[in-house]
Protein backbone atom coordinates (compact mmCIF):
# COMPACT_ATOMS: atom_id res chain seq x y z
CA UNK A 1 0.00 0.00 0.00
CA UNK A 2 2.42 3.30 -1.25
CA UNK A 3 2.30 6.45 0.17
CA UNK A 4 -0.40 8.89 -1.02
CA UNK A 5 0.33 12.67 -2.56
CA UNK A 6 -1.80 13.50 0.79
CA UNK A 7 0.14 10.97 3.05
CA UNK A 8 3.53 12.69 1.96
CA UNK A 9 2.10 16.53 1.88
CA UNK A 10 0.47 15.82 5.48
CA UNK A 11 2.42 13.22 6.98
CA UNK A 12 6.21 14.32 6.03
CA UNK A 13 6.59 18.06 4.16
CA UNK A 14 4.07 19.91 6.85
CA UNK A 15 5.58 18.61 10.01
CA UNK A 16 8.69 19.55 8.40
CA UNK A 17 7.92 22.57 7.91
CA UNK A 18 5.94 22.98 10.95
CA UNK A 19 8.39 22.01 12.90
CA UNK A 20 10.99 24.62 11.03
CA UNK A 21 8.70 27.24 11.54
CA UNK A 22 8.42 26.67 15.10
CA UNK A 23 12.06 26.41 15.90
CA UNK A 24 12.27 29.42 14.27
CA UNK A 25 9.35 31.43 16.14
CA UNK A 26 10.99 30.23 19.31
CA UNK A 27 14.33 31.91 18.26
CA UNK A 28 12.54 34.86 18.78
CA UNK A 29 11.07 34.44 21.94
CA UNK A 30 12.83 35.23 25.26
CA UNK A 31 15.65 32.55 26.65
CA UNK A 32 16.54 30.66 28.58
CA UNK A 33 12.98 29.13 28.78
CA UNK A 34 12.80 29.13 24.76
CA UNK A 35 15.79 27.52 23.95
CA UNK A 36 14.45 24.45 26.08
CA UNK A 37 11.46 23.69 25.07
CA UNK A 38 12.05 24.96 21.38
CA UNK A 39 13.11 21.18 19.84
CA UNK A 40 10.44 19.54 22.01
CA UNK A 41 7.49 21.25 20.94
CA UNK A 42 8.79 21.53 17.33
CA UNK A 43 9.19 17.57 17.05
CA UNK A 44 5.75 17.20 19.19
CA UNK A 45 3.51 19.58 16.96
CA UNK A 46 4.73 18.31 13.43
CA UNK A 47 4.06 14.61 15.06
CA UNK A 48 0.75 15.64 15.85
CA UNK A 49 0.03 17.50 12.60
CA UNK A 50 0.72 13.54 11.09
CA UNK A 51 -1.45 12.52 13.19
CA UNK A 52 -4.58 14.20 13.30
CA UNK A 53 -4.41 15.55 9.70
CA UNK A 54 -4.37 12.19 8.30
CA UNK A 55 -6.82 10.75 10.67
CA UNK A 56 -4.37 8.28 11.91
CA UNK A 57 -6.42 7.94 15.08
CA UNK A 58 -9.11 9.37 17.14
CA UNK A 59 -8.82 12.47 19.13
CA UNK A 60 -10.35 10.39 22.57
CA UNK A 61 -8.00 7.40 22.71
CA UNK A 62 -10.21 4.29 23.55
CA UNK A 63 -7.37 1.68 23.20
CA UNK A 64 -4.13 1.56 24.31
CA UNK A 65 -2.56 2.17 21.30
CA UNK A 66 -4.24 5.66 20.75
CA UNK A 67 -2.55 7.25 23.89
CA UNK A 68 0.52 7.60 21.78
CA UNK A 69 0.06 11.44 20.63
CA UNK A 70 -1.44 12.46 23.69
CA UNK A 71 1.58 11.26 25.63
CA UNK A 72 3.71 12.40 23.36
CA UNK A 73 2.37 16.01 24.05
CA UNK A 74 2.98 15.47 27.55
CA UNK A 75 6.62 14.32 27.54
CA UNK A 76 7.16 17.44 25.45
CA UNK A 77 5.43 19.33 27.94
CA UNK A 78 7.49 18.12 31.21
CA UNK A 79 11.04 17.17 29.22
CA UNK A 80 11.71 20.72 28.96
CA UNK A 81 10.92 21.26 32.71
CA UNK A 82 13.86 18.95 33.60
CA UNK A 83 16.07 20.99 31.54
CA UNK A 84 15.34 24.26 34.07
CA UNK A 85 18.85 25.32 35.57
CA UNK A 86 17.79 24.82 39.33
CA UNK A 87 16.45 20.99 38.76
CA UNK A 88 19.49 18.57 39.11
CA UNK A 89 20.26 15.56 37.44
CA UNK A 90 18.21 13.04 40.48
CA UNK A 91 15.61 15.37 39.84
CA UNK A 92 15.51 14.93 36.10
CA UNK A 93 15.39 11.35 36.29
CA UNK A 94 12.52 11.14 39.28
CA UNK A 95 10.47 13.92 36.98
CA UNK A 96 11.15 11.27 33.40
CA UNK A 97 10.59 8.68 35.63
CA UNK A 98 6.75 9.64 36.61
CA UNK A 99 6.40 10.39 33.06
CA UNK A 100 8.09 7.50 31.37
CA UNK A 101 5.14 5.44 34.24
CA UNK A 102 2.09 6.79 33.51
CA UNK A 103 2.94 6.32 29.37
CA UNK A 104 3.49 2.61 30.28
CA UNK A 105 -0.09 2.54 32.04
CA UNK A 106 -1.45 3.48 29.45
CA UNK A 107 0.88 1.83 26.53
CA UNK A 108 1.14 -1.77 27.59
CA UNK A 109 -1.90 -3.09 26.99
CA UNK A 110 -4.09 -5.45 29.41
CA UNK A 111 -4.36 -8.46 27.60
CA UNK A 112 -4.44 -11.47 29.36
CA UNK A 113 -2.05 -13.61 27.12
CA UNK A 114 0.61 -10.69 26.82
CA UNK A 115 4.14 -12.09 27.57
CA UNK A 116 6.10 -10.50 28.79
CA UNK A 117 4.36 -9.71 31.69
CA UNK A 118 2.29 -6.56 32.22
CA UNK A 119 4.09 -5.80 35.06
CA UNK A 120 7.30 -6.89 33.24
CA UNK A 121 6.70 -4.39 30.87
CA UNK A 122 6.05 -1.55 32.63
CA UNK A 123 9.17 -1.47 35.12
CA UNK A 124 10.93 -2.22 31.89
CA UNK A 125 9.31 0.16 29.31
CA UNK A 126 9.45 2.94 32.28
CA UNK A 127 13.05 2.57 32.77
CA UNK A 128 13.92 2.19 29.53
CA UNK A 129 12.57 5.77 28.43
CA UNK A 130 13.31 7.78 31.32
CA UNK A 131 17.34 6.49 31.19
CA UNK A 132 16.88 6.53 27.65
CA UNK A 133 16.01 10.70 27.73
CA UNK A 134 18.23 11.55 30.66
CA UNK A 135 21.27 9.93 28.52
CA UNK A 136 19.96 11.98 25.60
CA UNK A 137 19.82 15.29 27.70
CA UNK A 138 23.43 14.65 28.62
CA UNK A 139 24.41 14.15 25.29
CA UNK A 140 22.47 17.18 24.02
CA UNK A 141 24.96 19.66 25.58
CA UNK A 142 27.99 18.08 23.92
CA UNK A 143 27.02 17.91 20.46
CA UNK A 144 26.44 20.34 17.46
CA UNK A 145 22.53 21.01 17.32
CA UNK A 146 22.69 19.65 13.70
CA UNK A 147 24.80 16.74 14.64
CA UNK A 148 22.32 15.89 16.95
CA UNK A 149 19.35 16.94 15.33
CA UNK A 150 20.43 14.80 12.46
CA UNK A 151 20.95 11.50 14.79
CA UNK A 152 17.22 11.82 16.04
CA UNK A 153 15.76 12.36 12.97
CA UNK A 154 17.49 8.92 11.31
CA UNK A 155 16.65 7.03 14.92
CA UNK A 156 12.94 7.92 14.23
CA UNK A 157 13.01 7.32 10.62
CA UNK A 158 14.35 3.58 11.46
CA UNK A 159 11.81 3.41 13.79
CA UNK A 160 8.82 4.34 10.78
CA UNK A 161 10.72 1.45 8.50
CA UNK A 162 11.06 -1.40 11.52
CA UNK A 163 6.99 -0.92 11.78
CA UNK A 164 6.18 -1.17 8.30
CA UNK A 165 7.77 -4.00 7.45
CA UNK A 166 6.30 -5.27 10.76
CA UNK A 167 3.10 -4.92 9.02
CA UNK A 168 1.79 -2.32 11.11
CA UNK A 169 1.65 1.01 8.47
CA UNK A 170 -0.08 3.04 10.79
CA UNK A 171 1.94 3.03 13.39
CA UNK A 172 4.75 3.74 10.64
CA UNK A 173 3.48 6.67 9.25
CA UNK A 174 2.80 7.95 13.32
CA UNK A 175 6.31 7.64 13.59
CA UNK A 176 7.56 8.78 9.80
CA UNK A 177 5.79 12.07 10.98
CA UNK A 178 7.37 12.06 14.42
CA UNK A 179 10.57 12.08 12.18
CA UNK A 180 9.97 14.38 9.32
CA UNK A 181 9.66 16.80 12.44
CA UNK A 182 13.19 15.97 14.20
CA UNK A 183 14.09 16.59 9.97
CA UNK A 184 12.58 19.88 10.65
CA UNK A 185 14.54 21.00 13.85
CA UNK A 186 17.76 19.73 11.55
CA UNK A 187 17.31 21.86 8.67
CA UNK A 188 16.64 24.59 10.75
CA UNK A 189 19.86 23.94 12.64
CA UNK A 190 21.51 23.54 9.69
CA UNK A 191 20.41 27.00 7.73
CA UNK A 192 21.07 28.95 10.79
CA UNK A 193 24.21 26.92 11.26
CA UNK A 194 23.19 26.32 14.64
CA UNK A 195 26.70 24.87 16.53
CA UNK A 196 25.21 25.03 19.74
CA UNK A 197 23.00 22.28 21.73
CA UNK A 198 19.42 21.70 21.13
CA UNK A 199 18.67 20.68 24.81
CA UNK A 200 15.02 19.57 26.53
CA UNK A 201 13.59 16.90 23.95
CA UNK A 202 15.29 13.93 25.35
CA UNK A 203 11.73 12.81 27.15
CA UNK A 204 9.23 13.40 23.92
CA UNK A 205 11.90 11.91 21.29
CA UNK A 206 12.09 8.80 23.83
CA UNK A 207 8.33 8.51 24.12
CA UNK A 208 7.48 8.82 20.47
CA UNK A 209 10.38 6.35 19.37
CA UNK A 210 9.83 3.89 21.97
CA UNK A 211 6.20 4.48 22.42
CA UNK A 212 5.52 3.78 18.58
CA UNK A 213 7.72 0.79 18.81
CA UNK A 214 6.13 -0.46 21.68
CA UNK A 215 2.40 -0.78 20.37
CA UNK A 216 3.84 -1.49 17.04
CA UNK A 217 5.72 -4.62 19.05
CA UNK A 218 3.12 -6.28 21.04
CA UNK A 219 0.56 -5.72 17.82
CA UNK A 220 2.81 -7.30 15.20
CA UNK A 221 2.72 -10.78 13.68
CA UNK A 222 5.96 -10.74 12.54
CA UNK A 223 9.88 -12.42 12.64
CA UNK A 224 11.48 -9.14 13.25
CA UNK A 225 13.72 -9.48 16.66
CA UNK A 226 12.66 -7.82 19.61
CA UNK A 227 15.78 -6.75 20.36
CA UNK A 228 15.87 -4.09 17.04
CA UNK A 229 13.00 -2.77 18.13
CA UNK A 230 14.82 -2.17 21.38
CA UNK A 231 18.11 -0.73 19.83
CA UNK A 232 16.39 1.66 17.33
CA UNK A 233 15.47 4.55 20.35
CA UNK A 234 19.24 3.73 21.69
CA UNK A 235 21.12 3.78 18.75
CA UNK A 236 21.52 8.03 19.00
CA UNK A 237 23.41 7.19 22.36
CA UNK A 238 26.33 5.87 20.15
CA UNK A 239 27.63 9.47 19.28
CA UNK A 240 28.96 9.01 23.13
CA UNK A 241 31.35 6.84 21.71
CA UNK A 242 32.48 10.30 19.59
CA UNK A 243 33.25 12.12 22.54
CA UNK A 244 36.94 10.61 23.16
CA UNK A 245 39.15 8.32 21.12
CA UNK A 246 39.52 8.65 17.54
CA UNK A 247 36.13 9.30 16.14
CA UNK A 248 36.56 12.65 18.29
CA UNK A 249 39.68 14.02 16.45
CA UNK A 250 38.05 14.97 12.88
CA UNK A 251 37.51 18.12 11.57
CA UNK A 252 34.69 19.08 8.87
CA UNK A 253 33.01 16.74 6.82
CA UNK A 254 35.22 13.88 8.04
CA UNK A 255 34.67 15.29 11.65
CA UNK A 256 30.78 14.88 11.30
CA UNK A 257 31.23 11.31 9.61
CA UNK A 258 33.17 10.25 12.75
CA UNK A 259 30.90 11.22 14.83
CA UNK A 260 27.42 10.30 13.09
CA UNK A 261 29.24 6.69 12.89
CA UNK A 262 28.28 4.74 15.74
CA UNK A 263 24.83 5.52 15.80
CA UNK A 264 24.55 5.11 11.30
CA UNK A 265 26.13 1.64 11.76
CA UNK A 266 23.66 0.74 14.67
CA UNK A 267 20.38 1.64 12.67
CA UNK A 268 21.08 1.02 9.37
CA UNK A 269 21.70 -2.75 10.06
CA UNK A 270 18.35 -2.54 12.24
CA UNK A 271 16.81 -1.66 9.39
CA UNK A 272 18.64 -4.21 7.38
CA UNK A 273 18.06 -6.85 9.57
CA UNK A 274 14.42 -5.87 9.78
CA UNK A 275 14.18 -6.40 6.43
CA UNK A 276 16.16 -9.78 5.82
CA UNK A 277 13.40 -11.22 8.63
CA UNK A 278 10.45 -10.07 6.38
CA UNK A 279 11.37 -10.38 3.33
CA UNK A 280 10.08 -14.27 2.74
CA UNK A 281 6.40 -13.03 3.50
CA UNK A 282 6.20 -9.68 1.25
CA UNK A 283 4.64 -12.28 -1.52
CA UNK A 284 1.79 -11.19 -2.90
CA UNK A 285 1.92 -7.94 -1.02
CA UNK B 1 -39.47 -32.53 5.58
CA UNK B 2 -38.82 -29.27 3.53
CA UNK B 3 -37.38 -26.38 5.47
CA UNK B 4 -36.39 -22.88 4.03
CA UNK B 5 -33.74 -21.84 5.99
CA UNK B 6 -31.49 -18.70 5.78
CA UNK B 7 -28.12 -18.55 7.20
CA UNK B 8 -24.63 -17.85 7.25
CA UNK B 9 -24.67 -14.65 5.11
CA UNK B 10 -26.59 -13.12 7.80
CA UNK B 11 -23.02 -14.00 9.82
CA UNK B 12 -20.94 -11.92 7.43
CA UNK B 13 -23.16 -9.69 6.26
CA UNK B 14 -22.98 -8.52 9.47
CA UNK B 15 -19.58 -7.36 9.49
CA UNK B 16 -20.02 -4.42 7.54
CA UNK B 17 -23.62 -3.27 6.44
CA UNK B 18 -25.30 -4.34 2.74
CA UNK B 19 -25.62 -2.45 -0.44
CA UNK B 20 -27.74 -3.05 -3.06
CA UNK B 21 -25.14 -3.54 -6.05
CA UNK B 22 -23.08 -6.75 -4.76
CA UNK B 23 -20.15 -8.64 -6.36
CA UNK B 24 -20.03 -12.02 -7.40
CA UNK B 25 -16.60 -13.01 -5.36
CA UNK B 26 -17.30 -16.90 -6.74
CA UNK B 27 -18.09 -18.23 -10.25
CA UNK B 28 -21.07 -19.98 -10.58
CA UNK B 29 -18.78 -23.22 -11.40
CA UNK B 30 -16.88 -22.67 -8.10
CA UNK B 31 -20.47 -22.22 -6.04
CA UNK B 32 -21.32 -25.69 -7.60
CA UNK B 33 -18.49 -27.31 -6.94
CA UNK B 34 -18.16 -29.27 -3.51
CA UNK B 35 -21.82 -28.20 -2.26
CA UNK B 36 -23.07 -30.39 0.27
CA UNK B 37 -26.54 -30.25 1.85
CA UNK B 38 -26.35 -29.11 5.88
CA UNK B 39 -28.83 -31.88 7.81
CA UNK B 40 -31.62 -30.50 10.51
CA UNK B 41 -30.99 -31.73 14.10
CA UNK B 42 -34.29 -31.19 15.30
CA UNK B 43 -35.00 -28.03 14.99
CA UNK B 44 -31.30 -26.38 14.75
CA UNK B 45 -28.86 -26.51 12.47
CA UNK B 46 -24.98 -26.62 13.18
CA UNK B 47 -22.59 -24.15 11.64
CA UNK B 48 -19.23 -24.51 11.49
CA UNK B 49 -16.09 -24.30 8.76
CA UNK B 50 -16.59 -27.93 8.08
CA UNK B 51 -19.92 -27.15 6.61
CA UNK B 52 -19.61 -23.08 6.22
CA UNK B 53 -17.64 -20.84 4.58
CA UNK B 54 -17.25 -17.00 4.76
CA UNK B 55 -15.11 -15.40 2.26
CA UNK B 56 -13.96 -11.89 1.13
CA UNK B 57 -12.67 -9.88 -1.43
CA UNK B 58 -10.59 -6.60 -0.89
CA UNK B 59 -9.42 -4.15 -3.67
CA UNK B 60 -7.31 -1.73 -3.78
CA UNK B 61 -8.64 1.92 -5.49
CA UNK B 62 -6.92 3.08 -8.51
CA UNK B 63 -6.05 1.64 -11.76
CA UNK B 64 -4.63 -1.62 -10.36
CA UNK B 65 -7.10 -2.93 -7.82
CA UNK B 66 -5.09 -5.60 -7.21
CA UNK B 67 -7.92 -8.27 -5.79
CA UNK B 68 -6.92 -10.23 -2.56
CA UNK B 69 -8.56 -13.16 -1.05
CA UNK B 70 -9.52 -13.64 2.07
CA UNK B 71 -11.61 -15.64 4.90
CA UNK B 72 -12.53 -16.85 8.48
CA UNK B 73 -11.25 -20.46 9.59
CA UNK B 74 -13.09 -20.35 13.13
CA UNK B 75 -16.21 -19.52 14.04
CA UNK B 76 -19.39 -21.16 15.58
CA UNK B 77 -22.79 -20.81 14.54
CA UNK B 78 -26.49 -21.86 15.25
CA UNK B 79 -29.59 -21.42 13.20
CA UNK B 80 -33.15 -22.16 14.64
CA UNK B 81 -35.82 -22.68 12.54
CA UNK B 82 -39.16 -23.90 13.17
CA UNK B 83 -41.70 -26.89 12.63
CA UNK B 84 -42.75 -25.20 9.36
CA UNK B 85 -39.40 -25.03 8.48
CA UNK B 86 -38.84 -21.33 8.25
CA UNK B 87 -35.85 -19.51 10.03
CA UNK B 88 -36.51 -18.37 13.26
CA UNK B 89 -33.15 -16.92 14.20
CA UNK B 90 -29.33 -16.81 13.49
CA UNK B 91 -26.09 -16.10 15.52
CA UNK B 92 -22.73 -16.56 15.31
CA UNK B 93 -19.49 -16.10 16.68
CA UNK B 94 -16.58 -15.02 14.72
CA UNK B 95 -13.32 -15.76 15.79
CA UNK B 96 -11.22 -13.25 14.66
CA UNK B 97 -7.80 -14.16 15.17
CA UNK B 98 -8.60 -17.05 12.55
CA UNK B 99 -8.36 -14.35 9.31
CA UNK B 100 -6.79 -16.07 6.93
CA UNK B 101 -5.58 -14.83 3.35
CA UNK B 102 -3.42 -15.91 0.48
CA UNK B 103 -0.69 -13.91 1.97
CA UNK B 104 1.01 -14.43 4.78
CA UNK B 105 2.35 -10.81 4.90
CA UNK B 106 -1.69 -9.18 4.35
CA UNK B 107 -3.32 -12.00 6.80
CA UNK B 108 -0.50 -9.83 9.33
CA UNK B 109 -1.57 -6.66 7.87
CA UNK B 110 -5.63 -7.37 8.38
CA UNK B 111 -5.10 -8.30 11.85
CA UNK B 112 -3.20 -5.85 13.00
CA UNK B 113 -4.82 -2.42 14.76
CA UNK B 114 -4.59 -0.93 10.71
CA UNK B 115 -7.87 -3.31 10.41
CA UNK B 116 -9.47 -5.77 12.40
CA UNK B 117 -7.12 -4.93 15.35
CA UNK B 118 -7.94 -8.74 16.44
CA UNK B 119 -5.62 -8.76 19.80
CA UNK B 120 -7.96 -6.10 21.25
CA UNK B 121 -10.91 -7.71 19.25
CA UNK B 122 -10.81 -11.17 19.02
CA UNK B 123 -14.14 -11.82 18.38
CA UNK B 124 -16.92 -10.48 16.14
CA UNK B 125 -20.30 -11.45 16.75
CA UNK B 126 -24.01 -11.41 14.96
CA UNK B 127 -27.29 -12.20 16.43
CA UNK B 128 -30.60 -11.47 13.69
CA UNK B 129 -33.64 -9.89 14.51
CA UNK B 130 -35.92 -10.67 12.23
CA UNK B 131 -35.95 -12.67 8.56
CA UNK B 132 -38.35 -11.67 5.61
CA UNK B 133 -38.94 -14.56 3.56
CA UNK B 134 -39.37 -13.71 -0.28
CA UNK B 135 -39.92 -16.36 -2.87
CA UNK B 136 -37.97 -19.05 -4.88
CA UNK B 137 -35.73 -19.24 -1.52
CA UNK B 138 -34.55 -15.85 -1.42
CA UNK B 139 -34.85 -13.45 1.84
CA UNK B 140 -33.51 -10.84 3.59
CA UNK B 141 -31.97 -11.26 7.41
CA UNK B 142 -31.77 -8.50 8.96
CA UNK B 143 -29.77 -8.22 12.50
CA UNK B 144 -27.01 -7.00 14.99
CA UNK B 145 -23.66 -7.52 13.67
CA UNK B 146 -20.70 -6.25 16.24
CA UNK B 147 -17.75 -5.71 14.63
CA UNK B 148 -14.32 -3.88 16.37
CA UNK B 149 -16.31 -2.15 18.92
CA UNK B 150 -18.98 -0.63 16.67
CA UNK B 151 -22.63 -2.84 16.40
CA UNK B 152 -25.17 -2.22 13.92
CA UNK B 153 -28.22 -3.26 12.25
CA UNK B 154 -27.71 -4.34 8.58
CA UNK B 155 -29.64 -6.37 6.62
CA UNK B 156 -28.38 -9.24 3.73
CA UNK B 157 -30.01 -10.80 0.94
CA UNK B 158 -29.38 -14.31 0.70
CA UNK B 159 -30.96 -17.49 -1.47
CA UNK B 160 -31.24 -20.47 0.07
CA UNK B 161 -32.27 -24.47 -1.82
CA UNK B 162 -33.45 -27.10 0.67
CA UNK B 163 -33.87 -30.74 -0.12
CA UNK B 164 -34.17 -33.90 2.09
CA UNK B 165 -31.02 -33.91 2.77
CA UNK B 166 -30.29 -30.80 4.28
CA UNK B 167 -29.71 -26.98 3.29
CA UNK B 168 -27.53 -25.11 1.38
CA UNK B 169 -27.74 -21.42 1.22
CA UNK B 170 -25.38 -18.46 -1.12
CA UNK B 171 -24.92 -14.89 -0.42
CA UNK B 172 -23.16 -12.34 -2.32
CA UNK B 173 -23.09 -8.77 -1.01
CA UNK B 174 -20.51 -5.66 -0.66
CA UNK B 175 -20.13 -4.41 2.67
CA UNK B 176 -18.57 -1.10 3.60
CA UNK B 177 -15.77 -1.49 6.71
CA UNK B 178 -15.68 2.72 7.41
CA UNK B 179 -19.25 1.91 8.89
CA UNK B 180 -17.69 -0.41 11.93
CA UNK B 181 -14.76 1.98 12.40
CA UNK B 182 -12.67 0.25 9.95
CA UNK B 183 -10.79 3.50 8.26
CA UNK B 184 -7.64 3.05 8.14
CA UNK B 185 -6.17 3.08 4.20
CA UNK B 186 -9.21 5.19 2.86
CA UNK B 187 -8.22 6.42 -0.93
CA UNK B 188 -5.66 3.47 -1.24
CA UNK B 189 -7.92 0.47 -0.03
CA UNK B 190 -11.64 0.29 -1.06
CA UNK B 191 -14.16 0.71 1.38
CA UNK B 192 -16.38 -1.66 -0.02
CA UNK B 193 -15.78 -5.51 0.74
CA UNK B 194 -17.39 -7.97 -1.41
CA UNK B 195 -18.14 -11.00 0.50
CA UNK B 196 -19.29 -14.72 -0.36
CA UNK B 197 -20.81 -16.89 2.07
CA UNK B 198 -21.90 -20.70 1.10
CA UNK B 199 -23.32 -23.21 3.22
CA UNK B 200 -22.96 -26.55 2.45
CA UNK B 201 -19.29 -25.72 1.33
CA UNK B 202 -16.45 -26.29 3.73
CA UNK B 203 -14.10 -23.20 4.54
CA UNK B 204 -10.80 -24.63 3.12
CA UNK B 205 -8.16 -22.16 4.64
CA UNK B 206 -4.59 -22.05 2.19
CA UNK B 207 -1.81 -24.11 3.84
CA UNK B 208 -3.72 -25.77 6.11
Amino acid sequence: MPLTAQDILWGCVAPTVLALLLMWVFSKLREPTSGRVASSWSLISGFLCGYFVLALGPWIAESHWQWVPHLCLAAAIVGPVGRAADVSAGERFLLYLVVSTLSAWFLVPTWDDLSPSRGTYLVGYSLYVALLALTLEALANKFDGRIFSAVLAFSLMSAAIVLILSGNLRFGQMTLAGASSAFGVFLYATVTRRSTPLPGWGLAFATCAAGTLLVGYVNSISEISPAIYLVVPIAPLGLAASLAGPLSAGTGLRGVAGRILLPTVILIAACVLAFLSEQSSYEGY
Amino acid sequence: MRIPVLLVASLFAGLFGWTENSTLTLSAEEVATGVTPVSVQGNSVKLTPKNTSIQFVGTHEGDKPDPRKGGFGEFTGTAEVDSDGTLQSVAFEIDTTSLWTEFPKLTAHLKSPDFFDVRTYPKASFKSTSVASGSDGKAVVTGEFTLLKVKKEIKIPVTTSISPEGLTLTSDFKLDRTQFGMSYGQGKVSDDVALSVIIGKPTEVPGS
